[in-house]
């Protein structure tokens, strides 16, 4: 086991900047280097895919990958905004959006409001269960143990979709979506479609990882993310509340959970279960994009939607079922060639 | 306070030890002759069956502090193995448990060497891909596994003539599995029991208490968490055989992802941490698993839909955040809670305490002993 101890200010004052400029130069030069590794091999399989299907297919192969792996990215940021603040992955994040998503579904569907307010709703209400959750069942935990704040996850995970299977029972059911859905609302890119509502989707939650990646890292809540998760006992010295920026981040987590899981259902459909694939791909995109970067998760999900897209598409003895075992290859390759994956940092501890 | 004192190692604790040990075993090999239905045998049976996936998880993350929510990809693997040997290849059913355990200690330390070399959870993202991975594989190879239609043996398990059961009666054959099952299994918590007890044990516990203490004293961390995945995933391959040999009959249904994370409400349910928590464990899963599911099935919740089923999945969330809150150390905390109330236990002072005393002070006493 590596035991490094970059990130801390080393002892005589004068080095104390260079040695930070020196040590995020070579953050950026591993990152840079990594990002062109799989910029390399896509572009690879990129030329292999063009001789093989042509180019129309293959830029539709782009584009639904690429859009579907924004959706992967939404998913992985809240994965990512839990895992910064506590050092734990919430495995009831899909089931979570999947319930948001279902209380936006009945919004829409009892009380006809607007479809836009109905997701605010829904990301209202999921933001507030998730810092009910927090409160009630993670914090009495000691935060630096993290078996039982696991364990406390997969037990929603079991509560969630049992209860939204009580309550909406199996059927799969439409999704209205917030774009032009029409057979002729599309793009055409190289004879290659980008409908309204996949570039919609993309639109939004680009637009929401910037926002979310501008306020974490200018705000006074995103330093305190920041110092909770470097560490919890100098955090508490110097007055930040711990719980509340736990629970602000679970409860920010939900919010975005819940609207990748409005954008992605009109896809997907909606049932019980439907979160539970764009789980694990979210998972593989949160490990490619490391586990504590923000810009990452949308990267990892971007590369893991091409990579399911490419390879399931060209590959056919892989076929369309195998986009799970592409995203466990995805979290095997990252974790063996990579663990801090494209633009995490490195964990350190002290002895 | 107890009514009893003993000490640990003494003549009354050997025969208490001794005497309990004998009268379980002789609980286990009566109960199916004094049982008059063949389902409640198959209960009984699928509970020793379970039992050993849950010791496998336990040694996992009750002792080497990992998780993982993989385990039904194993517990398939151990099935598929026997009943593709069984079904294709003629074997007998019990020669094909250790090609069993080789195929899981080969799968589980190639799933834990790229996941348990680095620290933190990774684990247990790997292998909640791997459980939903499992029954997409199966199906990728219908010609080995029966893909969907799901894959069985023409022939049950049948006991040598020499065996006392009676064969041609009702409960016969389920009796026969019964026994088989139960000696595998009681050689697996032998087995159990000896790894945690021998040195890598202590390095596991270690390695779960504090990781980096541990590699400053010289025990290789990622070696030990690979040996104890790989170990558990052979147990976990041996309780699906074993329930290959309670009914040989497998499906990819059979092993997802929620068996996984039932098999972690049992293991918190019945005691991580013990060896014998394993039993009550195995007893709350099949009665989640069987008796609650069916009697929620008929349950008419919100309006006639027959979704009444779902009861089990709210109800285990409920009782595994319940047990991590109230009794972290699970049902064999609370009956060990009770036994000290009858039989207090003191444990024997570690060999050659005296040559450790403080030094200038004389102290009779015994030495501050460690909390059990």
């Amino acid at each position: 086991m590596a035991i490094t101890t970059t990130d801390r200010p080393d002892s005589p004052a004068g080095r104390r900047s260079r040695g930070g400029d020196v040590l995020a130069a070579r953050r950026r030069r591993s990152a840079a280097k990594s990002l062109g590794v799989v910029t390399a091999l896509l572009a690879a399989f990129s030329v292999y895919a063009i001789i093989d299907g042509g180019l129309t297919l293959y830029l539709q192969r782009v584009i639904d990958g690429a859009t579907n792996g924004v959706l992967y990215g939404m998913v992985a940021l809240a994965l990512v905004l839990v895992f910064k603040a506590t050092g734990v992955i919430n495995f009831a994040q899909g089931a979570m959006a999947m319930f948001g998503t279902f209380l936006a579904f009945t919004a829409v569907d009892k009380w006809a409001v607007p479809l836009v307010v109905a997701i605010l709703i829904g990301m209202v209400l999921s933001a507030g269960a998730a810092a009910g959750i927090e409160r009630v069942l993670i914090r009495p935990f000691d935060p630096s143990n993290h078996l039982p704040i696991i364990i406390v996850t997969l037990a929603l995970y079991l509560a969630l979709n049992a209860l939204a299977a009580l309550l909406w029972g199996f059927d799969p059911r439409g999704f209205p979506t917030l774009f032009p859905t029409g057979s002729d609302d599309y793009l055409s890119i190289g004879g290659a479609r980008l409908y309204y509502t996949k570039l919609g989707t993309a639109l939004v939650a680009v637009a929401v990882v910037v926002a979310l990646h501008l306020t974490l890292s200018r705000s006074r809540l995103g330093l305190a993310f920041r110092c909770v998760a470097s560490n919890v006992e100098s955090s508490r010295l110097l007055g930040v509340h711990i719980g509340r920026t736990v629970q602000s981040s679970w409860a920010i987590a939900a919010a975005v959970g819940t609207l990748a899981g409005c954008l992605a259902a009109p896809t997907t459909y909606l049932d019980p279960t439907f979160m539970d694939k764009i789980l694990i791909y979210a998972f593989a995109a949160a490990t490619l994009g490391g586990l504590d970067s923000i810009a990452g998760a949308l990267v990892g999900g971007v590369v893991t939607g091409l990579a399911i897209a490419l390879l399931t598409g060209y590959i056919p003895w892989l076929g369309g079922e195998f986009a799970l075992g592409c995203a466990f290859f995805v979290i095997i390759a990252v974790l063996q060639f990579k663990p801090s994956g494209l633009l995490g940092r490195r964990t350190q501890d002290r002895v | 306070m107890a009514a009893f004192t003993i000490s640990e190692g003494s003549g009354a604790h050997r025969r208490l030890r001794w005497g309990a040990g004998l009268l379980g075993a002789a609980f286990l090999i009566v109960l199916p002759l004094v049982i008059p239905s063949v389902a409640q045998i198959e209960t009984i049976t699928q509970i020793v069956c379970y039992s050993v996936a849950i010791l496998g998880l336990g040694l996992l993350v009750g002792h080497c502090g990992q998780i993982s929510i993989g385990h039904s990809a194993f517990v398939g693997l151990g099935g598929y193995t026997t009943i593709i040997l069984v079904a294709d290849h003629n074997w007998p059913y019990l020669a094909t448990i250790p090609v069993s355990v080789l195929v899981c200690l080969v799968a589980g330390a190639l799933v834990g060497i790229p996941a348990l070399r680095i620290r933190g959870l990774y684990l247990a993202t790997v292998t909640i891909a791997v459980a939903a991975l499992f029954p997409v594989l199966v199906n990728k190879f219908p010609s080995f596994t029966g893909g969907p239609n799901g894959k069985f043996a023409n022939e049950e398990m049948t006991a040598p003539d020499w065996f006392f059961v009676n064969p041609y009666t009702p409960t016969g054959p389920p009796t026969d599995h019964y026994y088989a099952i139960l000696v595998v299994a009681a050689l697996m918590f032998l087995i159990a029991h000896n790894i945690v007890r021998s040195r890598v044990g202590r390095a596991m516990h270690a390695v779960r208490d504090a990781p980096l203490s541990a590699a400053a004293s010289g025990i290789p961390v990622a070696k030990v968490k690979i040996f104890a995945f790989a170990v558990s995933a052979a147990f976990a391959g041996v309780a699906g055989s074993l329930l290959v040999i309670q009914l040989p009959a497998v499906s990819d249904t059979r092993f997802d992802l929620y068996l996984s994370i039932f098999l972690l409400v049992a293991l918190i349910a019945g005691g991580s941490a013990s060896i014998a928590g394993a039993i009550p464990g195995a007893i709350v899963f099949v009665v989640l698993r069987t008796y609650i599911a069916d009697w929620a099935e008929g349950l008419d919740l919100l309006g006639g839909r027959p979704d009444g089923g779902q009861i089990v999945g709210i109800l285990s969330g409920a009782l595994l955040i319940a047990f991590v809150f109230l009794l972290p150390g699970g049902v064999i905390d609370g009956l060990k809670a009770l036994r000290r109330r009858i039989v207090e236990i003191v444990p024997r002072p570690p060999r050659d305490w005296e040559r450790y005393r403080f030094a200038g002070r004389s102290r009779t006493d015994q030495p501050a002993v460690r909390e059990s």
